[in-house]
């Protein structure tokens, strides 16, 4: 196992040598740099721009520019953004938790919901609610995720009020927030509370594995409630409770929108793959041992259909991230994919690679992780 | 007899609900299985088998209704049980050992563990030390290392999860074990051997089965008594020397005669034309009718009624082959 993850992270550094090459010299073929920005400007004389240019390194060919650029990184300095006169990292540094909180938890939402309703239409088959249901998630699947996300902003953000309209935070209360206190630390500290809630939940689950299925089921459902009763008192009791709910508020339309965008996918495969596993042979066997349809359907059935269902998942991981692009700046929710988008259309080239180098190891690095969480879930794969 | 039997199917019948119009897979079946007994059905693919074995368990597909019939066992009607009641029969009175045994484990979990699920499904109180002791004691039983426990389904080999599956069928020491074609997919050795040690288990803890399979020879090394199934019906049900020296129902000498016989007789190698009926549209009369080189008019009409024609002897036919015809 070992030594498959030491392969892989060679792998990953390998794969992302390439992608940093393209990508360098799709962005240097495109025309233009970020001095044509002053070009309107009557004070900005040819000299001065030539100057800017050998300033900033726009003078040398792409390649050397680029293993500069790869020396640099690789010796941990991104470089200073263009636009922002600050170092690439410290931009990246500040978006990238916006990011990954945003998407891991429409992600994790999305799977579950998508997973549960699939089981429902399975075993449902034939009814009214599984055609229902079915329809309204081709719809989803279908929709046009622009045109969709602007659809719910003017609906619940602007008819109905119910949520705020752009952005991650609300100013004016933020403007009187403690001295120090940064929505970077609360969203650091959110993902971190997440991640020990999930290690807490898997222990759970794999301690229970053995026992009966009605005790297991009501060890899991009490550690689930328990665990996020702790996690929202401890989030209440903190100081800074009103801010971290000032986010998670901006977070609730971007997520509503994401989860109904993403679930039915996620639905529609369970549901496909569930009745395939319904003609197993062992499924029938479980009915044979007498076991209640409940226990069939939970431990047998949905435990072997969700493994075609999370290597979609694994597969679609990037899918996420790169339609990410798109929600974020629907949202305006300032993370990874806005900036890349506003720094790639500025020619803010150190930035663009940036955004790229987070992106893409993100992404990387969540497709190993599901990969070995893959092998968990499934007793045949063995990694070697 | 003064004894009753642990199972009697009486009358039994069932059909699955297609677009195409009802399929009669079971048609006025009955016998009846005592104590320790063991019997073997037989008959071509797509004669009804597995309906039969599946209606016993009632794990019939969702299309599939039981018309008509009972299925006594110890006097109590299974096909009035409700579901739950049902469940409870199920393994701890009649388990079974399943036609694909090799995709009968669930692959994502410990072959042990499945084991220890059906035991304490049935017996709740368990202690799980307990199980886990039965569970290797039953893998020495059928003649695997009891460490295999703790390994996955696709870790065994074809024959190991054959033992496994039977193991398993062992496990709450049921009354009835049915074996639906237990060894088709294992090889020729592997299978000889495996139905030997299934009989030998079977003799050991003294309980009833079944036996199913299209192949004659493999039934006649371990029934008792045996019963052939023709679309759907039974042809002719008895003991299995019986049957062997003196089948009385023509489709049986027909099956006898493609079999080369075990005491060295000769007989007469009996071709026989055309396909099985479409159970869609079955031959009104005798199924066999069509197929049949001594049909008669009346063959062709009524259905001739499955009766006993003498010690046990139970035949369903209007003009059975004579008893000295076989023994040339
Ligand atoms: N779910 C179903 N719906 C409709 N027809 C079915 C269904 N299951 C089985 N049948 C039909 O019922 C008949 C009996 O099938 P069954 O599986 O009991 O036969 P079998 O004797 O076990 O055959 P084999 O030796 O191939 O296992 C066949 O003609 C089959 O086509
Ligand atoms: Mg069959």
């Amino acid at each position: 196992m070992l030594k498959y993850i030491a392969n892989r992270l060679l792998q990953i550094v390998v794969t992302l040598f390439v992608f940093f090459a393209l990508t360098y010299f799709i962005l240097d073929a495109q025309p233009g740099d970020i001095t044509l920005q002053y070009v309107n400007n009557p004070k900005f004389t040819k000299e001065q721009r030539e100057a800017l240019r050998r300033r900033l390194g726009l003078d040398k060919p792409a390649y050397v520019r680029f293993f500069q650029w790869m020396g640099n990184t690789l010796r941990g300095d991104l470089g200073e953004s263009y636009q922002y006169r600050k170092p690439v990292m410290d931009v990246l540094l500040e978006r990238a938790p916006r990011t990954i909180f945003l998407f891991l938890t429409a992600t994790l939402i999305e799977f579950f919901v998508g997973y549960w309703l699939g089981r429902v239409l399975a075993w449902q088959r034939g009814t009214g609610l599984e055609y229902g249901i079915t329809v309204v998630g081709a719809f989803f699947y279908t929709v046009f995720t622009p045109w969709f996300a602007l659809m719910m902003i003017y609906l619940f953000g602007f008819t109905l009020k119910w949520f705020p309209i752009g952005k991650f935070l609300d100013v004016t209360l933020w403007r009187a927030a403690p001295k120090g206190l940064t929505a970077n630390q609360i969203f650091i500290n959110l993902l971190l509370t997440m991640t020990l809630l999930a290690v807490a939940l898997v222990v759970v689950y794999y301690l229970t594995r053995r026992m009966n299925p009605y005790r297991a089921s009501l060890f899991r459902w009490s550690a689930l409630i328990g665990g996020a009763a702790i996690v929202v008192g401890y989030w209440a009791a903190s100081p800074v409770a009103k801010y971290a709910w000032d986010i998670l508020y901006h977070m609730a339309l971007p997520i509503i929108v994401l989860t109904l965008i993403n679930f039915s996918g996620t639905m529609l495969l369970t549901r496909t793959t569930m009745l395939e596993t319904l003609r197993e042979d062992y499924i029938m066997a479980a009915r044979a041992k007498g076991l209640p349809e409940r226990v069939v359907r939970d431990k047998h059935a949905a435990r072997n259909a969700v493994l075609p269902v999370f290597t979609s998942l694994i597969i679609s991981l990037p899918f996420i991230l790169g339609g990410g692009i798109i929600t974020e700046t629907v949202f305006s929710w300032e993370g990874l994919g806005l900036t890349l988008l506003t720094a790639s259309t500025t020619g803010d080239i150190p930035l663009v690679m940036g955004s790229f180098l987070f992106i893409g190891t993100l992404a990387l690095l969540a497709h190993l992780v599901a990969d070995i969480a893959y092998a968990f879930l499934d007793p045949r794969i063995r990694y070697a | 007899m003064a004894e009753k039997p642990l199972l009697s199917v009486r009358n039994l019948t069932m059909i699955y609900k297609t677009r195409k119009g009802p399929v009669s897979a079971i048609d006025d079946v009955s016998f009846d299985l005592k104590r320790g007994e063991s019997l073997g059905l037989v008959g071509e693919s797509g004669c009804g088998k597995t309906s039969v074995a599946m209606a016993l368990l009632r794990l019939l597909p969702d299309n599939a209704q039981i018309t008509g019939g009972q299925i006594l066992l110890d006097g109590m009607d299974l096909t009035t049980l409700s579901e739950e009641e049902m469940q409870n029969v199920r393994w701890k009175r009649i388990s079974m050992v399943f036609q694909a045994a090799m995709n009968a484990l669930d692959p994502v979990y410990k072959v042990g563990d499945q084991i220890i699920e059906a035991i304490e499904r049935h017996e709740r109180d368990i202690d799980p030390a307990e199980a886990r002791k039965r569970v290797e004691a039953l893998f020495h039983l059928v003649g695997i290392d009891p460490k295999m426990a703790d390994r996955y389904p696709h870790e065994f080999s074809g024959g190991m999860r054959q033992r496994a599956i039977i193991a398993m069928a062992l496990a709450c020491n049921p009354d009835l074990i049915i074996a639906d074609e237990p060894t088709t997919a294992l090889d020729v050795i592997v299978q000889d051997q495996v139905l030997r040690e299934l009989r030998q288990v079977q003799k050991q803890m003294g309980m009833s089965m079944i036996y199913i399979s299209h192949d004659i020879a493999v039934i006649a090394e371990v029934a008792e008594r045996i019963a052939i199934m023709y679309a759907g019906r039974l042809c002719e049900l008895a003991d299995a020397v019986e049957i062997f020296k003196r089948p009385r129902h023509p489709y049986t000498v027909a099956l006898m005669s493609a079999f080369p016989s075990i005491v060295g007789e000769k007989r007469p190698l009996v071709a026989l034309g055309g396909e099985p009926p479409d159970l869609l549209f079955p031959p009104p009369g005798c199924r066999f009718h069509p197929r049949c080189p001594r049909a008669l008019d009346i063959c062709k009409q009524q259905q001739p009624p499955f009766e006993d024609i003498g010690g046990g002897h139970y035949l369903a036919c209007w003009n059975p082959a004579p008893v000295a015809e076989v023994q040339s």
